[in-house]
């Protein structure tokens, strides 16, 4: 007769020696506390956004408004490994979208949100359709056509657009709607909660997205395309994906861009210099990253103001040069990514079940 | 089918949202009271815009201070800078001094924005103003909302010297339009067989509103554009230009682009005759060109200090007097004269609004500026400075003297406004 001993508890692992860091099991208290947090510091932030002067919270919409054109750009280029230089003209479709509507049919301005995003994502997957033949410095080419003309294209259509007079939304249609409860002076509050409204939802689509099959495509594709194709993935179809969701995501960012600065002028804010303020926004935040945009453009929007209070006129624009090249030197991953890494060092987040997760004690028992 | 279904509820809840906001189409109420009027209705704060000003009104312009342009606005912000000084020498308005500063707007609408708006609510500025087509239209009505006097902004727009939609407002560069009739009748009087012309256009605002300006005055007349080419190259630019073997080249640039067309086009060996638009009325721009710019014509409303015509009339003299006694770093360069002649606008306004039976505030500043009608004394004689009309009611043609190194009367004013 033989007998079999009683398997051994099992003990959970331990860290290994010199990897002690703060462990978070996803679910546990501890998580939960740090969730909780979080969301309770962004809320702290909103607050204290709406109880600044008009001026500095017409700043932070800018940077909101810019923050959400490049969480359209990440999707592209981050996301999906395809490098655009062409998204001012995708802001700017759907910055004249919502102009056009208002001005020449008097729509009212909220109206033409959902129209400016069909619109992007229209332009978007057409501006996608080349990437299924062409990558890398061609496609950067080919956006990079598309930036360049956008403004002549507005130009030329001076029926619709305004030509270079561009279009004007006047300030009286742009107050805030009666069911907000918000008066008239309250506009600077209005465009901010509606702006980070708008940032909040792509934000929560690119999160959905990125845990979604789409994004696993989009991550296999701009990883190893050939690799992606041969598992199946749809490469084509992907990224004109990429391509009309950011196109929909930006030209929601343009849509507000037009509430708020309230003029539209094809050398204002559709020029080739934007698609490289938001590329720039995009590395410096930290590319593929979820925060990464929110960052990147508070650096493009605010660093210049700083700098303006140092030095004063050319001099300011040599200094913000070489600080982005010292940035983009010491932090090549981008402020958020390099964040991360060191949020890393220290925290170890683990999901339930993980070895390293300690048991939950009615199962020890 | 769950994602049709996701996909109806959120156009749903869309068009729910809109019809909550009052509906599809836009009401047609006022944000800036009564068209033409200066009123207080619709200000943020109607308080601050009659609240009397006292110790010192502050001017706070938003202008290239970095970039192509910042040379051109150093000049005209010392030579508006240096007509306050004058101004506050002379007792100001009532003993209200002007406190002027600047910020640079780099030529950028949303920072224009952002800057407007700084400078009324964190520098409490009473006056504010910019430069630039883009850079008004994101101002003029955050203006507007905050009854700011937004005064004499150099932009050539038709759109903003509109006062029944922008009460709040004054613009200090004549209509392009009424320029660029005045230089069709000049080509038509140099031509009176008719004339073809070329034209050379800024990548810019200003180079669009110009040429397509031109266009049109051109329009019924026996001038004929036959070719259109951007400077951003400017070889390339006087290389197309010239192929269409025009009588006439309009140069329709700002500032250094005027040089660099110039100096093009007396590299490919092509001599037509050329006009250039206000905005290159500056010796700095001919005179390194050489002979290329020889007979180069521009019109022009303020006075030219160093032109024999000019230099030995009162208001020269004065000019140059008070310009030595202020600081004046150039008083000969144009843009000088040009912010200067600003300066002249503002001074009028600040004294008649503090004449006024409100004294000085910002709505009294306002109505002075609706109503200005005056003639600045570094304005060419005949030419006034009109604000209901559009502001420059005149201009003088003038072309260049490459041998001479400056400018020569080229024909009597032009009354155009």
């Amino acid at each position: 007769m033989t007998t079999t001993a009683p398997a051994p508890a099992v003990e959970p692992a331990t860290l290994p020696r010199g990897r002690r860091r703060l462990l978070v099991v996803a679910g546990s208290p501890r998580h939960t506390v740090l969730i909780t947090a979080s969301w309770l510091v962004v809320a702290l932030l909103v607050v204290l956004a709406t109880g600044l002067a008009d001026y500095q919270l017409g700043r932070v919409t800018n940077a909101v408004i810019i923050a959400t054109a490049i969480v359209g750009l990440n999707v592209v280029t981050g996301y999906t490994g395809l490098l655009s230089v062409g998204h001012s003209a995708l802001l700017g479709v759907g910055a004249y979208t919502t102009g056009v509507l208002v001005v020449k049919l008097n729509l009212q301005p909220m109206i033409t949100i959902p129209v400016a995003v069909v619109a992007g994502v229209l332009v978007g997957a057409f501006v996608g359709l080349p990437t299924i033949r062409i990558r890398g410095l061609y496609l950067a080419m080919v956006t990079l056509a598309l930036a360049v003309a956008f403004p002549e294209i507005l130009q030329a259509a001076t029926g619709l657009t305004g030509g270079a007079a561009g279009l004007v939304v006047s300030v009286r249609y742009l107050f805030p709607p009666e069911w907000t409860g918000l008066t008239r002076a309250q506009r600077p509050i209005w465009m901010f909660l509606l702006s980070l409204t708008a940032l909040a939802v792509c934000m929560l689509i690119v999160w959905w997205m990125q845990r979604s099959r789409l994004g696993r495509d989009m991550r296999a594709v701009r990883d190893h395309e050939a690799a992606a194709e041969s598992f199946g993935v749809n490469v084509a179809r992907t990224k004109v994906v990429a391509f009309a969701l950011s196109g929909g995501i930006t030209a929601l960012a343009g849509s507000m861009l037009a509430m708020y600065v309230g003029a539209l002028s094809p050398a204002g804010s559709f020029t080739i210099l934007k698609a490289i303020e938001l590329l720039s926004g995009l590395i410096l935040g930290g590319v593929a990253t979820q925060l990464g945009p929110l960052v990147g453009a508070a650096v493009v929007v605010y660093l210049p103001v700083l700098l303006a209070g140092v030095v004063n006129g050319q001099g300011a624009g040599v200094l913000f040069g070489l600080l982005l090249i010292v940035i983009v030197f010491v932090m090549p991953e981008g402020i958020v990514g390099r964040l991360n890494a060191g949020w890393r060092a220290r925290v170890e987040f683990v999901p339930r079940g993980h070895p390293y997760a300690p048991t939950p004690r009615r199962e020890r028992a | 089918m769950r994602r049709r279904l996701a996909l109806t509820a959120t156009v749903a809840a869309t068009c729910l949202l809109a019809t909550a906001c009052g509906g599809i189409t836009n009401t047609g109420d006022t944000a800036t009271g009564p068209a033409g009027s200066v009123t207080t209705d619709g200000c943020t704060d109607p308080a601050a815009a009659t609240k009397p000003i006292t110790g010192a009104v502050k001017i706070g312009w938003t202008v290239p201070l970095s970039g192509p342009f910042q040379g051109v606005w150093t000049l005209i912000n010392d030579g508006f800078g240096a007509r306050m000084k004058a101004f506050n020498a002379a007792g100001g308005a009532n003993g209200v001094t002007a406190d002027f500063f600047t910020t640079d707007s780099k030529l950028d609408p949303e920072v224009s924005k952002a800057m407007g708006n700084e400078m009324v609510q964190k520098d409490g500025a009473d006056i504010i103003s910019t430069t630039g087509t883009a850079q008004v239209a994101t101002m003029i009505d955050d203006a507007a909302a905050a009854c700011v006097p937004f005064l004499a902004a150099t932009s050539s727009s038709p759109i903003y010297h509109d006062t029944t939609k922008y009460p709040w407002a004054t613009l200090y560069l004549p209509q392009t339009d009424l320029e660029t009739k005045a230089v069709v009748k000049a080509i038509e009087r140099q031509f009176p067989n008719g004339a073809t012309v070329a034209v050379g256009k800024s990548p810019s605002e200003t180079g669009s509103i110009y040429t397509d300006a031109f266009k049109k005055s051109a329009q019924g007349t026996n001038v004929k554009v036959v070719a259109e080419a951007s400077v951003a190259d400017p070889n390339a630019a006087a290389t197309t230009l010239k192929a269409s073997g025009a009588d006439v080249l309009f140069g329709a640039t700002s500032a250094q682009e005027c040089l660099a067309l110039t100096t093009a086009i007396g590299r490919v060996g092509w001599k037509p005759t050329i006009y250039y638009d206000t905005t290159c009325a500056d010796t700095k721009l001919y005179a390194p060109a050489g002979a290329a710019a020889d007979n180069a014509q521009v019109f022009k409303y303020e006075v030219l200090p160093a032109l024999p015509q000019f230099a030995g009339t009162p208001a020269v003299k004065d000019y140059l007097a008070a310009a030595k006694t202020s600081g004046l770093k150039d008083p000969m360069s144009n843009w000088s004269v040009t912010g200067w002649s600003i300066g002249e606008v503002y001074a009028d306004v600040l004294t008649r609004a503090a004449k006024s039976p409100e004294g000085l505030t910002r709505l009294s500043i306002m109505k002075a500026a609706q109503d200005q009608d005056f003639h600045p004394s570094t304005f060419i004689s005949g030419i006034d400075y009109h604000a209901a009309t559009g502001g420059v009611t005149g201009m003088q043609p003038f072309r260049w003297d490459a041998a001479a190194q400056q400018f020569a009367l080229a024909g009597d004013p032009v009354i155009i406004n």
